[in-house]
């Protein structure tokens, strides 16, 4: 049996000298990953800042109850985007577009409904853009008031009564979108004439003095009533509601969601043997 | 004779990942200034976000910013060095973070949901998690390189 060799001074220089560099890259190591996580920790508090700063950029104008936010040279929020959406569009008493358009699209609607509002915001400017600026389709509105029936108040006959208004001086869907886009809370008693006449303010060549002269006038109460009348002819329920046709003698009700118009006017623009 | 040099792993995800969403940006973009409508099956859900009051910051359209972000961590990896590493991180902090409030102001302002930008969000979310473990890790050539020359010091 043999007894181990006896460390040479060699052999423990060597020793000491490998404990040694174990020590330097533990060391090494261990300050690279405070150095790591350092600048991981400077990293999330930039992106933190620049973060917060962006949504305070992006959100700290607009209001949760979805009114459109005011845009440096606006009267009125929105009125930007409906004048451009409209620019160019002939307009007639209640029709937009082309009068001799391929197909034409009713719709009824009550200024207070906030579907309508979504519909307005969302889907229309889509249609326009595609069909109604292209001349292929024209859209004719009609006012509808049954919302003050359901949360009391006014609200819907005077917007309705101003709109008609406006629809003499061929300006009721510059009206109707920008009234849309600051649109609040049914029943809530904010459409006053002070309301009205600030949204007539945000439509260029909108005059509110001829408004007021004949927002009560015969032609107008005569044409909310033929509204009315038209809705419960087509079997109407709720707002926004439509009609499709090739002309005022074939005009049907649309039967799906408002989302689906779009696809609607397609099919009815390929019946009318127009590429859509 | 020396070893093939191997492409580290998580660059390369990384960059896959800035590339998928380059890709989804870009095509978000491009609709925002086309005009079309985005291929969507979700009730028109990227119309509603695309058209909404958040698809906008300070005037700009959210989609060419996310496609500026891309661009950017698609840049910062391809930069050498630990510039790139932790250029790529903070980009991608920032994009998550923005992305994650945009998804949450979908869910409960806009009330919609947009496939391209919940497609987004994840890609972000991957980005954000491979560039900070390439990070922590430390660069995989130096750390290796660094090895060797240690007892060569001696």
């Amino acid at each position: 049996m043999s007894t181990p060799a006896k460390p040479t001074k060699a052999d423990r220089k060597a020793q000491a000298r490998e404990d040694r560099l174990a020590r330097e890259r533990e060391e090494a190591a261990a300050a690279a990953r405070k150095r790591r996580l350092g600048i991981l920790g400077g990293v999330l508090a930039l992106a933190a800042v620049v973060v917060v700063v962006a949504i305070i950029i992006s959100g700290g104008s607009s209001s949760s109850t979805g009114v459109a936010k005011k845009q440096p040279g606006e009267s009125v929020p929105g009125q930007k985007d409906v004048a451009s959406m409209l620019a160019g569009i002939p307009q007639t008493d209640r029709t937009l577009g082309d009068p001799k358009a391929p197909v034409t699209v009713v719709e009824f609607a009550d200024l207070q409904c906030p579907v309508c509002k979504d519909f307005s915001n969302t889907y229309f400017p889509p249609i326009v853009r595609d069909f109604v600026k292209t001349g292929k389709v024209k859209v004719e509105f009609r006012n509808l008031t049954f919302i003050d029936d359901n949360v009391g108040g006014t609200g819907s006959l005077q917007a309705a009564h101003v709109a008609a208004a406006a629809g003499m001086q061929n300006k009721l869907w510059n009206f109707v979108e920008l009234f849309y886009k600051n649109q609040g809370e049914e029943g809530s008693g904010y459409i006053t004439d002070a309301f009205m006449k600030n949204i007539a303010g945000g439509v260029a060549g909108l005059s509110w003095s001829q408004v007021l002269a004949h927002r009560d006038d015969a032609a107008v109460t005569q044409q909310l009533g033929e509204a009315n009348t038209a809705f419960s002819r087509y079997g109407g329920t709720g707002t926004p509601t439509f009609l499709l046709g090739t002309s005022a003698a074939n005009l049907k009700k649309f039967g799906g969601s408002y989302t689906d118009l779009s696809k609607a006017i397609t099919a009815e623009l390929q019946k009318a043997g127009v590429a859509a | 004779m020396s070893a093939a040099r191997r492409p580290d792993p998580l660059r390369l995800a990384g960059l896959i990942l800035a590339l998928v969403g380059l890709g989804i940006a870009g095509y978000l973009t491009y609709v925002h200034y086309s005009g079309a409508s985005p291929i969507c099956e979700i009730s028109h859900g990227c119309e509603k976000v695309q058209t909404s009051d958040w698809s906008k910051l300070a005037g700009v359209p959210v989609a060419l910013l996310g496609l500026l972000g891309y661009a950017g961590i698609l840049g910062a990896l391809l930069v050498p060095g630990e510039n790139g590493v932790i250029g790529a991180a903070a980009l991608s902090w920032i994009g998550f973070g923005f992305s994650a409030y945009l998804t949450y102001r979908e869910i409960f302002t806009i009330e919609a949901i947009c496939i391209w930008c919940v497609a987004s969000a994840i890609v972000l979310t991957l980005l954000t998690v491979v560039t900070t473990a390439r990070l922590l890790r430390g660069p995989a050539e130096a750390s290796g390189r660094a090895a060797e020359r240690l007892p060569a010091a001696m």
